[in-house]
């Protein structure tokens, strides 16, 4: 940082930007085209995507470049007012996610004729203001007691304090991008591989192997993802318990129950081979008892951790007390939190009360049970994102969505609708915790940040569920604009369908979502904080994102130790961030362009 | 301490694993639908499930015990001192730590500003990003010694001390001079409180 004879005394210097109309405009325009472009790629390619990072970028442009360039607003564009920008960018494309998985399936089933809009637009906002509220008392417990790492938010992050942070941390950043943007390119057209299928390698015929080592073959991949590496960087020591969990998952449980023969035989009666054998152990087995024990895991690690939230909600009375004084409040207070659950409770119920034909017990029912399992799938998404960087989202839609079910005595489109509010509370929660750690880095004041999100929290909804609307309607003769055999095969929504189908026969494997829920519970026995969760993830993904992100903690664990934890800061985190943010960028560009081009 | 830490451990994931895979047994039968999905899961593979439940727990009650004693030897709780890690080899005691960010932010001032400003965010840069962390990895030894209600208390006030500091580091490179100044007060007054929070926690014992 140079010093400036001309720069102008403390007194005269302007006020600091941070809420401006500017980055609220800026924001709500990035936000609204990402949400109708991410319900895109979502029904076009399955997965979603986060805007904080092209939000971030954007925002130095235009808030701090064509502001202080073109319209000469002086201090335009600065670090927290980018802040803002991009939490509210992120908080309405935040919802495209949420909608795509869930929302799409009604169509896939049937019942496109049948939905209610109004009702399920109430939903997803209610979804939308719930996934807020309950960070309020969940910031403290895990950004500031646990101190959870949100490599996306720690990424975002560096990119806004990058023009204060010297150029040599600039060039790590870019060194770091510009490698993701490599690897990414290669992966991309096929110079190399998405993943590693390293065990494979020692097989004479994949398809045919079978039997403990078959598996073990099988099951050891190394996904190539500089994003996903980069998270288990930044991540070090904290997210090992996720690696030693995918370890656990595929080198010592799928061999033995393999070996023994607990999975499903083949429709012929014999132990499958081959993908199939994969596919019984990871789909029949791991992933259920995976969703089992982040479940599990998490309503203990609540238990465990009660004095802390106690102590939580306890200090942010005693700020609102201060506040109350004229002190400058940092925090939301307490009761916003009681009447943002009050209100989802009631919007809940009210959707539930008008979708069962006014069966008021089994409205309230819905309601009570939908805010509790909102609650809970928050603090499940919000841990698991703040130590890996990945949310479990889909699998617990697919509960809430279970759960619903059976208490509206498969009611599909309730059941659906309702699932639609739980998925977009759960990505709002995990969005707005990284958000937050974005905002303790760089000085951010939370509650600013979440009154911009509850600001714009109905926007998302209502542009996602419009344009899955307006999608389906774009199929021939008015109707089935996506689904299997289109341009827009909406995988996720099909599972979900094949879920919901499945479930209404019977078919939920709720043996392995209980015993996984005592294994979950077990876990928060031991000593380490979200073992329930770390452990939980795992099982739930392949074994190639916790190998690669696995690889990541320890090369950061032996490089800290070595070179100290200078290094750590001045080094890995901007190179990680740079790994984050390039795979991000290059990804949503590829996307755009095969987009355009119609492939 | 380490070596009863490590037979839990060991004990607890021996359980881990056999849970895990008698919990990853897809029942066999006829028309297993709902909750007879369960049942018969429980029958096939429930006894060994158990097992390496009950195993968990003994493994998880062995190491959370060596843990808090190991917490409360090195928080000073054996008549060593009364600040944590007093008179031991380890990291440096919280107390020293928390007087060293006092000491580090108190002389801070945004007079003059934009004169000093580098020297301003190197010491703030360096505050966050070496002394910040070192007081962290006591975490779990502090929560040991105050307790998980009066750490959350603590730990508030020195968020708000974060978040002071990184804001003023913020408003120095955005060069909002006039913002400098009252994110330094916060920082100041989060450290303080931080610090007379613990020390209160640490005399009550």
């Amino acid at each position: 940082m140079s010093e400036s004879a001309t720069a102008p005394p403390a007194a005269a210097s302007p006020p600091y930007r941070e809420i401006t109309f500017s980055a609220v405009v800026l924001g709500v325009i990035q936000g609204a085209v990402m949400t109708a472009s991410f319900v895109y790629i979502g029904l076009k390619l399955g997965f979603g995507l986060s805007g904080s990072t092209v939000a971030a970028i954007l925002g130095f442009a235009l808030l701090r470049g064509v502001g202080r360039g073109a319209f000469k607003i002086k201090g335009a564009g600065s670090i927290v007012e980018n802040n803002i920008n991009q939490t509210i960018a992120s908080g309405i494309n935040t919802a495209s996610a949420g909608v795509t998985f869930t929302f799409p399936a009604l169509y896939l089933l049937g019942l496109g004729d049948q939905i209610d809009f109004k009702l399920a637009i109430l939903a997803a906002v209610a979804g939308s203001f719930m996934g807020i509220v309950i960070i309020i008392p969940l910031r403290k417990q895990m950004i500031e007691i646990e101190r959870l790492k949100f490599p996306s938010g720690v990424a975002v992050a560096t990119i806004l304090k990058s023009p204060g942070a010297g150029a040599a941390k600039a060039k790590r950043l870019g060194l770091g991008f510009a490698f993701a943007v490599g690897i990414t390119l290669l992966t991309n057209f096929h110079v190399l591989p998405e993943t590693l299928e390293i065990g494979s390698w020692f097989l004479e015929d994949p398809d045919t192997a079978g039997g403990w080592s078959g598996i073990l073959a099988l099951g050891t991949s190394l996904s190539l993802s500089m994003a996903n590496f980069g998270a288990g960087l930044l991540s070090g020591r904290g997210g090992l318990a996720f690696a030693v969990g995918g370890v656990l998952s595929w080198w010592i449980i799928a061999p033995f129950i393999v070996g023994m023969d607990l999975i499903a035989p083949g429709p012929d009666g014999a132990m499958p081979t081959g993908g199939a054998l994969w596919g019984a152990v990871y789909g029949g087995s791991l992933r259920p008892v995976g969703i089992g024990v982040l479940i599990g895991g998490a309503l203990a690690g609540v238990v465990m951790s009660y004095p802390a939230l106690k102590g939580a909600i306890k200090s942010l009375r005693a700020a609102a007390k201060l506040a109350k004084q004229g002190a400058s409040a940092d925090e939301l207070p307490p009761k916003t939190l009681v009447f943002g659950l009050i209100g989802a409770f009631i919007a809940l119920f009210v959707v539930a009360f008008l979708g069962s034909d006014g069966a008021v017990g089994m409205a309230l029912s819905v309601a009570a049970a939908a805010t509790i399992w909102l609650a809970l799938a928050g603090l499940i998404v919000a841990q698991a994102t703040g130590a890996t960087d990945i949310s479990p989202l889909s699998g617990l839609a697919l509960i809430a969505v279970t759960l619903m079910l059976a208490i509206t005595a498969n009611n599909i489109l309730l059941a659906v609708t309702i699932g639609i509010a739980v998925c977009v509370a759960t990505n709002q929660c995990s969005d707005m915790m990284s958000d937050l750690k974005t905002g303790h880095l760089i000085g951010g004041v939370p509650r600013k940040q979440q009154l911009v999100q509850f600001g714009v929290a109905w926007v998302g909804p209502a542009i996602a569920i419009g344009t899955v609307a307006l999608l389906w309607a774009g199929g021939e003769n008015g109707a089935g604009g996506f689904g299997e055999g289109t341009a827009l095969p909406a995988p996720q929504a099909g599972a979900l369908k094949g879920m919901v189908e499945g479930v209404v026969q019977g078919n939920a494997p709720l043996d392995k979502y209980v015993a996984g829920a005592v294994i979950g519970g077990s876990l928060a026995l031991f000593p380490i904080a979200g073992l329930g969760v770390l452990i939980g993830l795992a099982m739930y993904l392949p074994f190639e994102i916790t190998l690669g992100y696995g690889i990541g903690c320890v090369v950061s664990m032996t490089l800290e130790k070595k070179l100290g934890r200078r290094f750590y800061g001045d080094f890995i985190v901007p190179v990680a961030a740079g790994f984050i943010v390039g795979e991000a960028l290059t990804s949503l560009t590829l996307t755009m362009i095969k987009l355009a081009q119609g492939s | 301490m380490k070596q009863m830490k490590m037979i839990g451990f060991v004990i607890f994931a021996a359980g881990l694993t056999v849970a895990g895979w008698y919990a990853s047994l897809v029942p066999r039968g006829e028309e297993l639908v709902g909750t007879a999905r369960i049942t018969a899961w429980f029958d096939q593979g429930g006894p060994p499930f158990l097992v390496g439940i009950a195993l968990m727990i003994i493994g998880g009650v062995i190491a959370r015990r060596a843990g808090k004693m190991a917490a409360k030897k090195a928080a000073g709780g054996q008549g060593e001192g009364d600040g944590p890690y007093r008179g031991g080899e380890g990291p440096k005691p919280v107390l020293a730590l928390l007087d060293e960010m006092v000491e580090t932010l108190q002389p801070l001032s945004a007079d003059g500003l934009p004169d000093g400003r580098k020297e301003l965010a190197d010491t703030l840069d360096a505050l966050l990003a070496d002394t910040v962390p070192d007081f962290l990895d006591q975490r779990e030894a502090l929560i040991e010694k105050l307790g998980l209600e009066t750490f959350a208390e603590m730990i508030g006030h020195f968020a708000s001390m974060e978040r002071g500091a990184a804001r003023a580091w913020s408003a120095l490179t955005d060069e909002a001079w006039g913002e400098v100044g009252p994110s330094l007060e916060k920082a100041k007054a989060g450290i303080l409180a931080a610090r007379d929070v613990t020390k209160a926690a640490l005399a009550e014992g």
